[in-house]
């Protein structure tokens, strides 16, 4: 999560969660509730973060600049939109009768 | 002080996943990096949960063959609420998950078997679908261009193996009638007639020559042997069909099972035709045209039955492709009739589980099959194929 290998930083973040965490980075409103309760807000996504590592003030880059990040970061699961091609494409899944060939988020049993 | 035990069904992933330095984003720099997320897989709840390493540390020192006696914290309370761990505590969730353990752990299943199974489960999923039954032709070319731009093509359509010694082109050769014509007129339809019902012979013609039974053999006593006109694994026979009426000449609505050794229905419950088609909708992930069927049937397995004799890895792969064969039978037998049908395995199997009362693992929904007049309706839904010749056709 960090350069900070020597202090102890818990993660219990489902994918979900880091795709909506990526998403908001570029939301005002996320990026403002970020700024004030940054602890709240990163528990509410599975990161406890220590005190140490929480700056008094809080001081996000600018959203233009996280989107061009964003935008870049591989990783097997995309932080963006592709995980759900499928399921925008009613259409397609009409035609051929393809129902959630995309990984989506866990179901409850 | 509560006791404690590892769950046996317990798997373990780990995730590399692209995402962002937490601490330098709060320092106004945003940094990718890598992150390992582990996840805890719990067949009991068929749902991963994210730990920590230290939570690892902490499940792989509770044993799974003993019980510990331990002291209460929100970490094993966590554990415990998903399945990761079984208690002996008798509130809800926790006896139901220790019950599930138990079930499982004296049952046949193997384990990779009942990881897929608990894990495709789905519940409440809808594919929220407009309800139309036309699209233009241009709009259906337009998506396929872009998912082809983000995704690339399919595999080629058809497929020829480049390292093949030989190749010689076989006799066209053709038969019609009976079976022949039955597999010529084979297809899936999703779109209905809603002016038409089921006739009661129809019915019986289906339940008996698809799901019926032709004959028996006692292997030893109490071992008996099914002969069905669809294989099974050991001729085990282990898929039970409930068809589902919503309008069938007759017979009321409802959810209705069906009696092998009687040739009988035996009804569960009753409802009324829209209560019996959005019931179908909710089974098929809202596939909306799915619920302009009179006739559906949802497949489940005993799996105990085919357990029973096998117990690999490929004994749930079994299960399956019984009730695969069962569906090929089922097109065609409707195809004699003259019939449109559809098989969907995209269903959510744990709300037909609750709806039939079973517990998914002893007995479980696996896919639904469907039938009836097709509609007139000239619609994508019902797509008619262009016929292809080998060698002759270019396709």
């Amino acid at each position: 999560m960090n350069g900070h290998d020597d202090v102890d930083i818990q993660v219990r973040m489902t994918r979900a969660q880091a795709r909506e965490f990526a998403e908001g980075l570029t939301d005002d409103e996320f990026r403002g509730r970020l700024e004030q309760n940054p602890r709240e807000v990163l528990a509410q996504y599975g990161i406890e973060l220590p005190s140490q590592l929480i700056p008094e003030n809080v001081s996000l880059p600018q959203g233009s600049e996280v989107e061009q990040i964003l935008e870049t970061i591989p990783g097997g699961y995309p932080l963006r939109g592709e995980a759900d091609a499928w399921f925008f494409y009613p259409i397609l899944h009409l035609v051929f009768a393809l129902a959630f060939l995309e990984e989506e988020e866990p179901y409850s049993a | 002080m509560p006791k404690v035990r590892r769950t046996r069904f317990l798997f373990f992933y780990a995730e590399d996943r692209g995402f962002v330095d937490v601490t330098e984003l709060l320092r106004g720099t945003v940094k990718p990096i890598s992150v390992q997320q582990l996840y805890a897989i719990s067949i009991l709840t068929g749902q991963e949960h994210p730990i920590t390493e230290a939570d690892l540390d902490a499940l792989l020192a509770i044993p799974s063959d003993e019980w510990l006696d331990v002291s209460e914290t929100s970490q094993l309370g966590e554990f415990a609420r998903n399945g990761l761990i079984v208690t002996d505590e008798d509130a809800l969730p926790l006896a139901e998950l220790r019950q599930r353990d138990q079930q499982l752990d004296g049952s046949a299943w193997n384990v990779y078997g009942a990881l897929y199974h608990s894990m495709t489960r789905w519940r409440d999923v809808d594919v929220e679908l407009e309800e139309r039954t036309q699209v233009p032709d241009e709009l259906i070319d337009e998506v396929g261009r872009k998912v082809v731009a983000k995704g690339g093509l399919p595999p080629p359509h058809f497929h020829g193996v480049e390292r093949a010694l030989e190749v010689r082109e076989l006799p066209m050769a053709r038969a019609t009638g009976g079976l022949y014509d039955a597999l010529a007129e084979r297809r899936t339809t999703r779109l209905f007639s809603t002016n038409s019902s089921l006739g009661e012979r129809e019915l019986a013609l289906l339940l008996y020559y698809v799901f019926g039974c032709h004959g028996y053999l006692e292997l030893t006593e109490g071992v008996v042997g099914l002969h069905r006109t669809s294989p099974s694994g050991g001729g085990l026979h282990p898929i039970e069909v409930y068809p589902l009426l919503v309008s069938v000449e007759g017979y009321d609505p409802g959810i209705y099972h069906y009696n092998v050794e009687r040739h009988a229905l035996e009804l569960l419950e009753r409802l009324d035709a829209p209560q019996a088609a959005e019931l179908a909708d909710e089974f098929a992930c809202g596939q909306f045209y799915f619920k302009s069927a009179p006739a559906l049937f949802l497949l489940t397995a005993r799996f105990n039955r085919t357990f029973w004799k096998y117990r690999h890895e490929r004994a749930y792969a079994v299960v399956l492709l019984d009730a695969a064969h069962l569906s090929q039978t089922f097109y065609l037998v409707c195809a004699d009739l003259g019939l449109g049908s559809f098989f969907t395995a995209a269903v959510n199997v744990a709300n037909i589980d609750a709806r039939l009362g079973i517990d998914g693992f002893s007995e479980g929904a696996l896919a639904v099959v469907g039938c009836g007049v097709p509609s007139e309706e000239d619609t994508f839904l019902n797509p008619v194929f262009e016929p292809y010749v080998p060698r002759q056709t270019r396709a």
